[in-house]
């Protein structure tokens, strides 16, 4: 199984566009979709989950044409939104268990297993009794987990799933998603870049409802390997540098400001090499050093 | 199987909240009282206090204030998914506008039918308690009871029902159902007024009244003898009939309209 999307635009009535042209191969596993807010995830994932449709392009799951048999999708699909609510006045038993039926686990003794392994599995058994309203964050996130695994789906969408969890829920998030990765096409849209560096065998990194670059995470950080520099310096010399190198990202450490700029051969003395990681490649496309925004980068930095 | 599923769901879940067993309370109770009030002005008249005519005016007067209290019934089966955002969980199961709509529709439309059972109940209630001389009573007539709920009761509540939950679904917030059931008690009480006093047609403007309060409270109180107050079942009569044949088409009406309109997204 996997998914195709081609060709996909999408204008919103207010003017914005938040989809430009999007072209992607999804294939079993995990799949990374990065970008920074606003860039146009949700909206790219809300059109694979049926919820949104394409001015124009095509998006296919196998042979099932996404946007004209949503039916057919919603049968084998897992969506967690990046924001949802639940009835606050019902169990969170009760309220998997009309979803399990919804989702067409009609026969009541399976459907009571089915609910039992994935309250189990999300660590809300103890719980499940409970109104969801009394729930807090973490607990209603893994909640919208066992929704979306009800009924093994093939193509799992979770739009952005890290972003309100502590430490140890996301750790036990993440180990729930990467099981259903062996099987499934499953598609995690994030802007935070460990949660694709741990868990995803392919991704793509998407800005202004533009896909900048699409590849395998570790074959992404070898190609960087001898391109990453490093420089430790006072904030007030930053806009120095930025105009003279390359700069991709500058982060604070301890209180100091850390460069890391892109080059071919070694930038000056005052640098050292660093291994690259995901977020050089990240940092790297954004910046347009690496991708599809490489071409366009001049004209675009002389304004 | 579905549908069935999200029809008790709905059902169990409103029948959950404290708000609910409060209308039907506050219908039992006001029945229970209008017919106390009936059994003090009997003793005076030469109209019974269980007289199919009397029991008819307490349920469409009920009616009017089921109409104005219970509107979160169909309002909250209609929006709820999308005002407590879990709408993008439920739009991305496997089921039919026509199943979701459905079930939820009928859920509103069978726990409004059982409040308006608390009318009935009212009454007998107030009739058994001690106060009603045997002399002020006639016989105990189930059909009088069962033409107020059939006839007048029921088509109200599956009409006005439909508006409120169409209102709601549409407009995707449950307060709206509030709103029109006020807007259309007063257009149409206005509307149906002024035709049948400034265009001089009463049997349209008969038509145009969705509980058949003007009928009954303002035609038949004084078109009708004491006689016939205590025997005519309300409701047999042909221009009750088409009023409540035509707004049964009307809720039929609205449901498809609903149907074809509401959008199964975001």
């Amino acid at each position: 199984m996997e998914l195709h999307i081609h060709g996909v635009s999408k204008t919103y009535a207010n003017g914005v566009q938040a989809l430009n042209d999007v072209t992607l191969t999804i294939p079993a596993g995990m799949y990374g979709l990065l970008g920074p807010n606003g860039a146009g995830k949700s909206t790219l994932m809300r059109m694979i989950a049926t919820l949104q449709e394409p001015d124009t392009g095509t998006i296919t799951l196998g042979e099932i044409n996404v946007v004209r048999q949503k039916d057919e999708v919603r049968r084998t699909l897992g969506y967690l939104p990046q924001d949802f609510g639940v009835y606050p006045k019902v169990s969170a038993e009760n309220l998997l268990d009309h979803f399990a039926v919804l989702k067409g686990i009609t026969e009541r003794r399976a459907r009571k297993e089915v609910v039992e392994a994935l309250l189990r599995k999300t660590n809300l058994w103890d719980v499940r009794t409970q109104k969801l309203g009394g729930y807090s964050g973490g607990m209603r996130q893994r909640f919208g987990v066992a929704v979306a695994l009800l009924g093994n789906p093939t193509l799992m969408i979770v739009d952005e799933p890290t972003a309100g969890l502590d430490p140890t829920e996301r750790v036990r998030f993440l180990n729930l998603l990467s099981e259903l990765g062996e099987s499934s096409v499953v598609l995690l849209s994030t802007h935070i870049v460990e949660d694709v560096s741990e868990l995803c065998t392919r991704m793509a990194i998407i800005d202004n409802g533009e896909i900048l670059l699409e590849a395998d995470p570790l074959r992404a950080i070898d190609e960087l390997h001898g391109r990453i520099w490093r420089r430790v310096i006072s904030t007030n010399a930053r806009s120095e540098l930025e105009r003279e190198h390359a700069v991709i990202s500058t982060k604070l450490l301890a209180g100091r400001t850390v460069v890391h700029v892109y080059g071919d051969s070694p930038p000056g003395p005052d640098f050292e090499p660093v291994t690259p990681d995901l977020e050089d490649v990240y940092f790297s496309t954004m910046a347009g050093r690496i991708g599809r925004r490489r071409q366009t980068k001049p004209e675009a930095k002389s304004s | 199987m579905k549908l069935r599923e999200i029809l008790r769901f709905e059902f169990v879940y409103q029948a959950h909240r404290v708000r609910t067993w409060l209308y039907f309370a506050v219908l039992l109770v006001v029945a229970y009282l209008l017919t106390k009030g009936g059994i003090d002005s009997a003793r005076d008249s030469s109209i019974l206090a269980n007289s199919p005519y009397g029991i008819a005016v307490t349920t469409v007067i009920c009616n009017v204030l089921w109409m104005l209290i219970a509107t979160a019934v169909a309002g909250s089966a209609a929006a709820r998914d999308v005002q407590t955002r879990m709408h993008p969980l439920v739009y991305t199961t496997p089921i039919s506008k026509a199943d979701y709509l459905g079930g939820r529709f009928v859920a509103a439309f069978v726990l409004n039918a059982l409040i308006l059972l608390m009318v009935p109940a009212g009454i007998v209630l107030a009739l058994l308690m001690p106060g009603a001389e045997p002399e002020i009573l006639g016989p105990f007539r189930p059909a009088a009871y069962l033409s107020a709920y059939v006839v007048m009761a029921l088509p109200t509540a599956f009409a006005v029902t439909t508006i409120q939950f169409s209102l709601a679904a549409l407009n995707r917030r449950a307060a709206v159902s509030y709103l029109g059931s006020v807007l259309l008690l007063v257009t149409v009480s206005i509307g149906a007024g002024a035709v049948i006093n400034l265009l001089q047609m009463p049997t349209l403007g008969k038509l145009l009244d969705p509980i058949g309060y003007i009928t009954v409270v303002g035609v038949l109180s004084k078109a009708w003898t004491p006689i016939e107050k205590n025997t005519f079942l309300i409701g047999m009569q042909g221009s009750m009939l088409a009023n409540r044949i035509l707004w049964i088409g009307i809720g039929l009406g609205v449901l498809g309209f609903t149907h074809r309109r509401f959008r199964y997204a975001l």
